[in-house]
Parts: C-alpha cells; sequence; structure tokens
C-alpha cells in the first residue's frame, strides 16, 4: 500500500559488526568530541561490559571526561540535572550513552540541558520544542530492543510530581549508532527475549499503522525475518554471537522503522501497563502484540496477512491462501510466545507479569491518552481498551 | 399466592411498649387525599403523634411505608419511605430507601408498618402476613449494619436495621435494608431510642395486581420508554450513577469545595462518576425493580464496594478538600457499617476542619487531608471525645463553639452537595424545605444548572418552580417512585420533548405559571389511576402533593419553625467565592416573600388557615 | 536584452486564508457549544485545568484559533495571539485547507505530517476524540465517516446540530 505521502528521516549513523566499539575514538574525534562523557547504568558496570568500551580509547590519546554509571532504571529530572553538572564540571564535549532504554533516554535529556544555557528540562518538553542542533551523541545499545539509538524520542520522569515527560525532536536523533554484538551477549534468556519482542512489536507495529511507507517496510520487514531467525537461537544459546549482532541489528532496524512510521496500540497499553504496574516493556509488548494485531484485524486483514512472509519464510507464506494468512500470523506469533515462555520464562499473560486485575481500568485510561494511539489504525476507546486488557490478562 | 386488588389498605400498628400490635385499615378518602407512602406515613403520623413529643421518647412515632407501586413492578417502584420526628432537626423528617425491606412488608400484605412506645431492651422484630413477634435483640446490640442483616435475615427475608450509631443516638444515625439507607434526619437514633435493633419482613405472601390491569400496562410501557428515551436517566445515571452530578457542578462552580469555600477545583474530576466507571470496574448494584440502573458496585483496592453516591463523593470528598476515590468509598464503608448519615457526617467533618483551622475547636482534621477522618467517623458513631458532640450536628457545634456562619446546614440539617450562589433557586428551596436542606424538596438545580433553562443567578420564576416541584416530588413520594423519575417523565412527553429549549426557556422564565400549567406529568397519575382504581385528575395528584408538602410545614411550624429558619448559613448570605468573577450570594428575602405569597402562608412563613382547610388539613389542639 | 534577477515576492492565497479564517471561527464556536451539549467533549474538557489555552494554527503566520477554559467552560477566544498551552500547527496553508474544508481527517493528517504538535501529548489525545465527535455534531454521517476512524456514538445529532448552526455559532451560545 503506498502512501499518498510520507516522509522518512534517518540522519544517523549506523556502525555495526563484530568489535566495532574499537571505532568508537575515531567516530568521536570526527564529530569533534574530545572529551566524552559515558553515561551508563550499574547492571551495565556490573555486566562488564563498561571495561570494554574503556579499552576501545585505548591509544586513541582521547580522555575520557567521566563514567557517570548512576542512571536508575526510570530516568528522572534529578538524575539528567545531576549528569548535567557532572559534564560541566568535567569540561565534557560530547556523550556516550551506553545502555538500554534508560541510560539512552537519560543522555538524550542530558543532552538537551548541556545545550541549551537557559531553561530546565521541562520547557522543552513535548514536541518540536527544539530548534537547534544539540550536542554530539553516540549510542552504544547493550539491549537490542529498543531501538532508541535510532529514535527521536526521550521519556523523563518528574519523579516529584510523578509525570512523565515526553521530548520529541529530531534533534534528539543520536548522531552515530555503534552496533557490537560483545555488548549484547550477557544478556540473560529472560531479557533477549523481552527485548526481542519489544522490537518485533515495533517492527510489526510500524507495519500496521497509519504511517507506514515503503521505506519503514523496508526497514520493517527486514528486522521481522532477522528476528524470527534469530530470537529463538539467541535464547536457546546465550553466546552465539551471529544472533546476537542479527538480534542487535533487527532492533536497530526496527526502531528507525517504528522511529518514521510511528507505533499504535500495543504500544500504547505498553507503555500504560509499565507506568501503571511496572512491568517491563520488553515483556508488555510480547504479551499485547498478538492482542493489538488481532484487535486491528477488521483494519487491516491484509496488511496483517504480509507480515507471514518475512515471520514465516516464502514457503509458508506461498501455501497459505491469503485469506487465512493473517490467522496463520497470530498463530505463529503465538507458538512463538509459547516457545518463549517455556524456554525464557517470558510471561503470555498480563497476570503473570504481576497485573492486578483491579489495575487494568487505570492502565485503559492511560493508553487512551498515549500518543502512540493516534496512528492506531482502528479505534480503540476506554471499553476497548478494557476489553483487550482483559483478554490480555 | 394470595392476590391484592390495587392496595390492601391494612397498617399494621406495632406497640413496642406492650408489644402488641393492631391493624388501622386507611379509609378510601384517606388513600385519596394521601395517596400513600410519604403522604399516608405522615398523615397517620400526624393522628397519632403528640405535637410535643421527645423525638427520643416512646411519644415519638415512626412510620415505615411502602407505596401504591410497590409490587406491582411499574418503573423504577422499589422504594419505601419513612417518617418521624427527627433527632437531629427537632422536626418533621421523611426519607425515603431502595433497599428490599420494602418488598418484603409490601408482599406482606401490609400498606404500612407503625412503630409507637419504646421497648426497654434490644429488640427484633419479626414479621409476616400474620403480624409480628418480638425476640430478644441483645445479643444483636452493637453488630455493625451489613452484619446484622447478614446474621438476621434468612432466605428471601429482608431486613431493616441500624448500626452502633443508631445505637448510641447520634442524632444523623441512619437506617439500613441491604446496601441502602433512609439516610437522613437521623431514624436510626429514633430506633435506636426505641431499642429495636431490627425489623426482619417475610413477605411472599401476597401479589399486587392493578385494578386496571390493561391500563397500568400501558402506563408501565410509557414510563419505561420515557426512562430508556431521556439521556439523563438511561446514559448519565445508568452509566456514571449519581456521580454524574460532579463534572457539571464543577464547571458550573457550584461543587461545594472545603466546606463551600470554593465551587470548582482542578482536580475535582477525579472523584467523577466518569473517572469512577474508568477506573473501579462498576457494575450494576440497584434497587429492585429499577429501569434507570443508578446504584453501582466497584472494585476499590481488590475489594468489591458500593461505588459512593454523588452527595457522598462531595461531602467526604471535594467538601473535605480530598480528592481520593478509595479514601471516599472507604469512609462510605465506615459510615454505612457504622450506620451514620454520610451527607450529615461529612458536613460535621467539614465545619470541625474549618473550625479547628480557626482554632475554635482543638482537633486534627485540616482540609485536604484524609490523617484523622476514618478515626473520627468511628468516634462520632461511638460518642468518644469530640466525636460525642459531633455526632449531634454542625449545628449544635456552632452553638456550642461558635462559627455558624459557616455551620452548613438548614433547621440543623447539614447541606447536600450543591451551592447555592450558583443556583438560586435551589437556595430557596434549601432554606423552605421541610426536612432542612434537602436537595431533594425541590431539585431545582436540574432546571436551573444542568438544563439552562432558568437563569441561575436570577430570582425571577424561581418561587413557582420550587412550589411546583415540592408538590411533585411529594407526589412521586407519596406513590413512591424514584424521584429520578422525574426527568424521563416530565420532559420525554411529546409537548416538553418537541418544544424548542429555548422556548421552554421563555416559557419558564417570563410566564411560569403558564409553563407550569402545561407540564405533563401524567405518567403518575396513570400508574396511580390504574392499580388503585381511584380516578384522580393529575391536577387533583398535584394538590394531594400540595396537602402532603403543607402538612409537613404546619407540623414543623407547631414545633417552632417559623420564617427565621427559612434562612441559609451566612456563608451563602454574605460571603462570594473565590471563582467567581461577580459577587454571588443567595438573593433568598425576595424569593421567600414571594414564595410565602404563593404558597398560601403568612408574612412570617404558617401556613395561614384558609390554606389548610382548602387542603382539609384538620388543625389539632 | 539581459535578464534581470530579483527577488519574488509570491502572492498570498486570499481565498484558502479566508476559507480558514471562516472555518476555524466556525470550529471556534461550534466546539464552544458542543461542548455544552455533548457528554463526551463534556467530560474531556472537565479534565482540563482551568485557565487551559489551546491554538490552532497555520504556519508561519496565517489564520488561528484559540479556545480558553474559563469559568470552568471551553471558550472560543478568538485569534491566537499568545502563546498556548497546546499548539496543533498547520505545516502550510494547503494541509489546513484540505483538514477545515474537511477533506481530511486529524489522524490521516497527523499520518502524513500535515500537522505539528507542540506541548502535552496526552491532552492532544482528548483534544482530538473531542474533534472527532464535534465532527460528528457538525456534518452528515457521509461527510464524518472519512474523517475518523470510527463514527463516534453521538445522541441527538440532528437537534444538536440545528442548536450549534442556528444558535451555537451565531451567537456563540
Amino acid at each position: 500500500m503506498l502512501p499518498s505521502y510520507f516522509e522518512f528521516y534517518n540522519p544517523v549513523k549506523i556502525v555495526s559488526g563484530h568489535k566495532a566499539l574499537d571505532n568508537l575514538p575515531y567516530e568521536l574525534s570526527q564529530m569533534g568530541v574530545a572529551r566524552p562523557l559515558i553515561v551508563t547504568d550499574k547492571g551495565v558496570v556490573g555486566a562488564g561490559l563498561i571495561q570494554i568500551v574503556q579499552e576501545a580509547f585505548g591509544s586513541s590519546g582521547m580522555t575520557i571526561g567521566a563514567i557517570y554509571d548512576d542512571v536508575p532504571p526510570d530516568s528522572s529530572v534529578d538524575v539528567v540535572n545531576a549528569i548535567a553538572d557532572v559534564y560541566r564540571a568535567n569540561g565534557c564535549d560530547g556523550l556516550v550513552a551506553v545502555g538500554g532504554g534508560s541510560p539512552i533516554d537519560t543522555a538524550k535529556g542530558v543532552n538537551i540541558v548541556v545545550s541549551h544555557d537557559k531553561g530546565e528540562l521541562k520547557d522543552y518538553m513535548g514536541a518540536d520544542r527544539l530548534t537547534g542542533p544539540l550536542k554530539p551523541l553516540v549510542v552504544v545499545p547493550t539491549t537490542a530492543g529498543t531501538g532508541s539509538e535510532v529514535t527521536l524520542v526521550a521519556v523523563i520522569a518528574d519523579t516529584r510530581k510523578n509525570v512523565k515527560m515526553a521530548f520529541v525532536s529530531r534533534h534528539l536523533l543520536p548522531d552515530l549508532a555503534l552496533i557490537d554484538p560483545r555488548m549484547t551477549l550477557t544478556m540473560p534468556a529472560k531479557i533477549t527475549a523481552a527485548t526481542g519482542m519489544d522490537a518485533l512489536s515495533h517492527a510489526m507495529e510500524a507495519y500496521t499503522c497509519l504511517q507506514k511507507n515503503p521505506l519503514s517496510d523496508a526497514h520493517a520487514t527486514a528486522a521481522i525475518s532477522l528476528i524470527s531467525r534469530y530470537l529463538p537461537l539467541a535464547v536457546e544459546d546465550r553466546k552465539n554471537a551471529t544472533a546476537r549482532l542479527a538480534l542487535a541489528n533487527a532492533s536497530c532496524m526496527a526502531g528507525a522503522a517504528f522511529s518514521n512510521s510511528m507505533v499504535g496500540m500495543v504500544h500504547a497499553l505498553g507503555h500504560a501497563t509499565g507506568a501503571v504496574c511496572h512491568i517491563p516493556h520488553g515483556v508488555a509488548m510480547g504479551i499485547f502484540l498478538p492482542h493489538g494485531l488481532a484487535y486491528n484485524l477488521p483494519e487491516r486483514a491484509e496488511i496483517i496477512g504480509e507480515l507471514l512472509l518475512p515471520l514465516r519464510g516464502a514457503e509458508i507464506y506461498a501455501a497459505t491462501p491469503p485469506k487465512s494468512r493473517p490467522e496463520r500470523l497470530l498463530e505463529s506469533l503465538s507458538s512463538l510466545q509459547k516457545a518463549l515462555e517455556s524456554k525464557a520464562g517470558l510471561p503470555m499473560r498480563l497476570k503473570d507479569a504481576g497485573a492486578r486485575e483491579d489495575q487494568l481500568g487505570e492502565i485503559a485510561l492511560k493508553a487512551i491518552n498515549d500518543g502512540a494511539l493516534m496512528m492506531n489504525p482502528r479505534e480503540m476507546d476506554i471499553e476497548d481498551a478494557k476489553a483487550v486488557l482483559k483478554n490480555a490478562f | 399466592m394470595k392476590e391484592i386488588s390495587g392496595t390492601s389498605n391494612r397498617v399494621l400498628e406495632v406497640d413496642l411498649t406492650t408489644r402488641s400490635f393492631s391493624v388501622y385499615t386507611v379509609s378510601k378518602e384517606e388513600r385519596r387525599q394521601w395517596l400513600g407512602a410519604k403522604g399516608l406515613g405522615l398523615k397517620l403520623v400526624y393522628d397519632r403523634m403528640p405535637l410535643n413529643a421527645d423525638p427520643f421518647g416512646p411519644e415519638n412515632i415512626i412510620a415505615l411505608m411502602p407505596g401504591v407501586l410497590m409490587g406491582t413492578g411499574a418503573p423504577c417502584s422499589g422504594r419505601f419511605h419513612a417518617v418521624t420526628r427527627s433527632p437531629l432537626t427537632g422536626i418533621m423528617t421523611s426519607s425515603s430507601c431502595g433497599g428490599p425491606f420494602g418488598m418484603q412488608l409490601k408482599t406482606a400484605g401490609w400498606d404500612g408498618l407503625i412503630l409507637k412506645g419504646a421497648s426497654p431492651t434490644p429488640v427484633i422484630l419479626r414479621l409476616d402476613e400474620e403480624g409480628v413477634v418480638f425476640e430478644d435483640g441483645q445479643s444483636f446490640w452493637g453488630l455493625d449494619t451489613q452484619e446484622s442483616q447478614k446474621v438476621l435475615a434468612k432466605g428471601k427475608e429482608a431486613a431493616l436495621v441500624i448500626g452502633p450509631a443508631g445505637e448510641n443516638l447520634v442524632a444523623f444515625a441512619n437506617v439500613a435494608s441491604g446496601h441502602r439507607f433512609l439516610g437522613r434526619g437521623g431514624m436510626g437514633a429514633v430506633l435506636g431510642a426505641k431499642k429495636v435493633k431490627a425489623i426482619v419482613a417475610k413477605g411472599g405472601a401476597y401479589k399486587m395486581i392493578p385494578k386496571n390491569a390493561k391500563a397500568f400496562e400501558r402506563a408501565k410501557k410509557r414510563g419505561n420508554a420515557y426512562i430508556q428515551r431521556n439521556e439523563t436517566s438511561s446514559v448519565g445515571l445508568r452509566n456514571y450513577g449519581t456521580n454524574m452530578n460532579l463534572n457539571p457542578n464543577n464547571e458550573a462552580n457550584i461543587l461545594p469545595v472545603e466546606n463551600f469555600r470554593a465551587g470548582r477545583h482542578d482536580r475535582a474530576f477525579e472523584m467523577s462518576g466518569e473517572m469512577t466507571k474508568d477506573l473501579h470496574d462498576t457494575r450494576f448494584h440497584t434497587c429492585k425493580p429499577c429501569t434507570i440502573l443508578c446504584g453501582h458496585s466497584g472494585t476499590y483496592g481488590g475489594k468489591r464496594m458500593p461505588v459512593p453516591e454523588f452527595e457522598t463523593t462531595v461531602l467526604l470528598g471535594t467538601n473535605l478538600g480530598i480528592f481520593d476515590r478509595e479514601m471516599n468509598a472507604e469512609w462510605n464503608r465506615i459510615c454505612s457499617d457504622l450506620g451514620m448519615d454520610t451527607i450529615s457526617a461529612g458536613g460535621t467533618l467539614a465545619w470541625v476542619m474549618e473550625a479547628s483551622e480557626r482554632g475554635l475547636v482543638d482537633s486534627p482534621l485540616r482540609f485536604g487531608s484524609p490523617e484523622g477522618v476514618s478515626e473520627a467517623l468511628i468516634s462520632m458513631a461511638k460518642n468518644e471525645g469530640l466525636g460525642a458532640e459531633m455526632a449531634k450536628g454542625c449545628r449544635y457545634l456552632a452553638s456550642r463553639y461558635g462559627g455558624e456562619d459557616f455551620a452548613m446546614q438548614v433547621k440543623g440539617l447539614e447541606m447536600a452537595a450543591y451551592d447555592p450562589r450558583g443556583s438560586t433557586g435551589q437556595g430557596l428551596a434549601y432554606a423552605v424545605a421541610n426536612r432542612g436542606a434537602c436537595h431533594l424538596s425541590a431539585y431545582l438545580v436540574a432546571l436551573e444548572v444542568y438544563f439552562g433553562l432558568l437563569d441561575r443567578h436570577s430570582t425571577q420564576a424561581k418561587a413557582e418552580f420550587v412550589i411546583f416541584f415540592e408538590n411533585l416530588t411529594c407526589v412521586i413520594n407519596a406513590l413512591q417512585s424514584c424521584q429520578f423519575t422525574m426527568f424521563a417523565y416530565t420532559l420525554e412527553p411529546p409537548l416538553s420533548k418537541y418544544t424548542p429549549d429555548f422556548m421552554l426557556a421563555i416559557l419558564m422564565r417570563f410566564v411560569p405559571k403558564l409553563a407550569i400549567a402545561l407540564m405533563d406529568f401524567s405518567a403518575y397519575t396513570h400508574l396511580w389511576t390504574s392499580i388503585t382504581g381511584e380516578k384522580l385528575s393529575s391536577s387533583d395528584i398535584l394538590k394531594s402533593g400540595e396537602r402532603i408538602h403543607v402538612l409537613e410545614r404546619y407540623m414543623n411550624t407547631r414545633m417552632g419553625i417559623s420564617r427565621k429558619d427559612d434562612t441559609l448559613p451566612d456563608r451563602l448570605l454574605k460571603e462570594s467565592r473565590r471563582g467567581d468573577k461577580k459577587e454571588r450570594t443567595v438573593p433568598l428575602k425576595k424569593m421567600l416573600d414571594r414564595y410565602y405569597a404563593l404558597r398560601g402562608y403568612d408574612g412570617s412563613g404558617i401556613p395561614k388557615a384558609g390554606l389548610l382547610d382548602r387542603l382539609g388539613i384538620g388543625i389539632r389542639p | 536584452m539581459k535578464k534581470v534577477y530579483e527577488p519574488l515576492k509570491p502572492g498570498r492565497k486570499w481565498f484558502k486564508e479566508l476559507v480558514a479564517h471562516v472555518v476555524f471561527f466556525v470550529l471556534g464556536r461550534a466546539f464552544q457549544s458542543a461542548a455544552k451539549l455533548d457528554a463526551g467533549i463534556r467530560r474531556e474538557v472537565a479534565e482540563w485545568e482551568e485557565g487551559f489555552t489551546l491554538a490552532m494554527c497555520i504556519l508561519p503566520k496565517g489564520p488561528s484559533m484559540l479556545l480558553k477554559k474559563v469559568d470552568g467552560r471551553i471558550r472560543y477566544a478568538g485569534w491566537a495571539k499568545e502563546d498556548a498551552d497546546l499548539i496543533i500547527r498547520f505545516k502550510n496553508i494547503e494541509s489546513a485547507f484540505l483538514v477545515l474544508t474537511p477533506q481530511m481527517g486529524s489522524a490521516r493528517a497527523f499520518a502524513e505530517n500535515r500537522l505539528s504538535l507542540v506541548g502535552d501529548v496526552a491532552r492532544s489525545m482528548s483534544f482530538v476524540r473531542c474533534l472527532d465527535r464535534l465532527l460528528a455534531y457538525l456534518y452528515p454521517a457521509f461527510i464524518c465517516r472519512p474523517l475518523v476512524k470510527r463514527m463516534p456514538p453521538v445522541l441527538r445529532p440532528i437537534r444538536r446540530r440545528l442548536y450549534i448552526y442556528t444558535l451555537g455559532i451565531p451567537f456563540g451560545l
């Protein structure tokens, strides 16, 4: 389906491959950075990953401005301000975010603060409030799922007011994404499964939602076929570097796809579930993906059917009559879910993930106010959302 | 099963002092004059009770009256009425309840139950079609309302019970049946003083057969159709319950916040019926039978609880400056279990919060803080510490500690959840309502704010409509149907439905008498006539409503009520609120003069002899 | 003869600007009275804080409209001269013309990047829900249906449409 009009923007340079990290100092110097600040969290340090980054700077003649390794699981304004102070105190001139969604979003937030002389973070909340380019930002993802390395969004919590602030601007896109399978090798099976489903949901939603376009479709389908092939492998054999690299690439492509075509109700529900029940994003995505596709089926049957091709390969696709493709796709998804549940312990239902039934109303209310819903092909009001949540419970 | 054609006209008269009972037969003339339920109950009490009776004394009488509609399957007819002299206000009070007790009483063949005298020890009354047996109630004394119902009512039986608050004579204690209450005016304390812990009714002996079955089916069908068509009843009330009023009140700046200091709050929407429906998985939890379905239960913190009604949401929520649905539901449950009116309890709490803020009383309660509220509610019911004084209501507290200007009560009854500074007609209604600051006596706020048919700040046509709705409300309470049928039954008939709203508004404002004359409420008349077989025209039936209202007023004036009591707290007459651009207070005097003149009262608010004569109310010594 | 190169001043699209002015006025006034009639819109507006402002405008300095919550009610407040809490901006007059006339729904306009949003996204979701309901009152079903994802279930559309067009828009009632 060709849209009558679309936009696609992805200026992020992607450096991907085994030992790709060794190029970090060179890339930084190309951007004019001499004293980068590394932003990361305790998990990354604990897994020994920061060691790899540090070693990459060896013999490069570059000074690491500082390593801030205390980013909490949910990025917050206070942490952003603390890091900005470190940045200024150490005379840094660029940022390197190493980690999953939280350090990356935090680094994006820090970048807003350090690139503007005046104002607070909240002054730039919302869409398109940033007008000028920010400081150079390099992202080294350690979870193959969020795709944050190629997105223009950052979500930062104001813990005091208990609200999440969303920042959307093309200037929030990093300058460089460094994908190195070494960074994801240590991920446990369950997290591997969750982040894989996260990436899969990005790709599938990008392909089915209103803003889909040929460029995002290309990224999305490529990501889906990589994930369907390599996610079971990576869950089974955690040290499989090829599978890790494939998933990291898929995550990056899925990120590029949804960053340009946006996502829909699966993400709306996922964000809300995360906010209400603190269920990890990837887990929620894994739970909601089939439900979301099933809900959108009346509007998008054909398009959802097309997803069978990247997910199950040409032979099965060709052998399935077009009418039963969507159904077949949903079946394949649920068998993938089941495999991940038995092998990696990834929950398939909300109750197994730790949600309570009386929270469903609150999730539904948050979900219908989530911006992601705008691009969902089928209208979803609060009663619809509650029905979907009940199904997924 | 035996059948009753129309009404049984049998009223069970119980003397608690002698533990005996007799049967009173209602005459045809009494039936035509006083209809049933509230009207008949009031008349029976008037004939029997000395007008100087102590509310807590054995001379006080309480009448529990199902109406003529009950048991026939008429729409929204699952309600019964009670009439007595109130310990909170010292004057007559009446209250309506949708609990299952009424239906059991009625299908046991009784058109009413009158309790006289007092028992020296706790007693349980068990009644069926034969009459009453008295059982010792000592072992049930102290149980909460839900627990005692569970223990006392078996199978299809239904119990009417008081909780600890009623036993301890809290002036605003209520009486429970199911999760519904005879809420206002302290009827629980009247039963408590009589030492009646519970009345258990076993019905099912009789079936009600309307005199004219065909006409009844037609009237019923029409009533149901009106309700289904009416947006207020079939969308608003059905989906969101009475809390549908919260957002509109907030919008109109008439939502009591912090003891009526403000009329609006940015967080108020969190308490709305819409939010409650979205977040608490609400389900129907209503009186039976019902077509509107406004009552709901919801999940709060994992537990199923009744969703607080609008008045509770406000008086135990926004009016305390607290915007927390979970707390609100919990306090509602505490009040329900203890058997205490949430409006009066909340109004009293708000007074204490403001008084302690001003240093008049020493209490940790503060606006906006939920701390100590649960404890305060329990201490009221148990008469402990300041709670013992709070249990007498905010009028008493203000007379003792000062701060009368912000004691939000009229005639001792705490005010409901509408600030009359943005709805002057409601102000008049509060000031003249027979039982005190009651919103249900004449629900002008609907015309002024929700439907915008009357100008909500002027005095134009207010007296006329207050009188009309007081009379109509008395009719509804005497038939007894649900007051919420009023929206559908008056707005859906063809004339009001097809007249454009602006035409209606012009008619109502400039020729109120004509507008009232054209008002079609024949849905009620048809139900009455087809069930009882007594032909009354719509104007006859409205005259009965007037008769009921005036009798209640007359009894009140004999108990000392006069113009001096038909007023509002100074806060409403003198202070304007933040949030109002213009100074807004209630211009009461002008409306009151006109109201008295139109009612046929003299300048000090006493019904003139001519009026009583015209209505056939016999003057009693 | 030597060709002369000089700056060009493109003309103005007077007609489309005029239409946009008119539609913004109609939309603003209609929103104001629909917020009074329709329970769905009323509920959304009830959750906005007092003094909240919402602007729709055409970049860079085209016609605009400002809605403001005053005294508990949403009011059409004319041109958007000041900064608003939530601003919905059409990137050019042609896009605005498409959406306002109404040939394109808001979801599609967002999908085609014709609109840009400044401010709280959750609030804009609330506004879009209101807008869908408003369209159902303003236009008959055959016009409205292609503009929204699903026809909002509105009550008494014809009666209320009549009210909005005869009293709401001309007199701001």
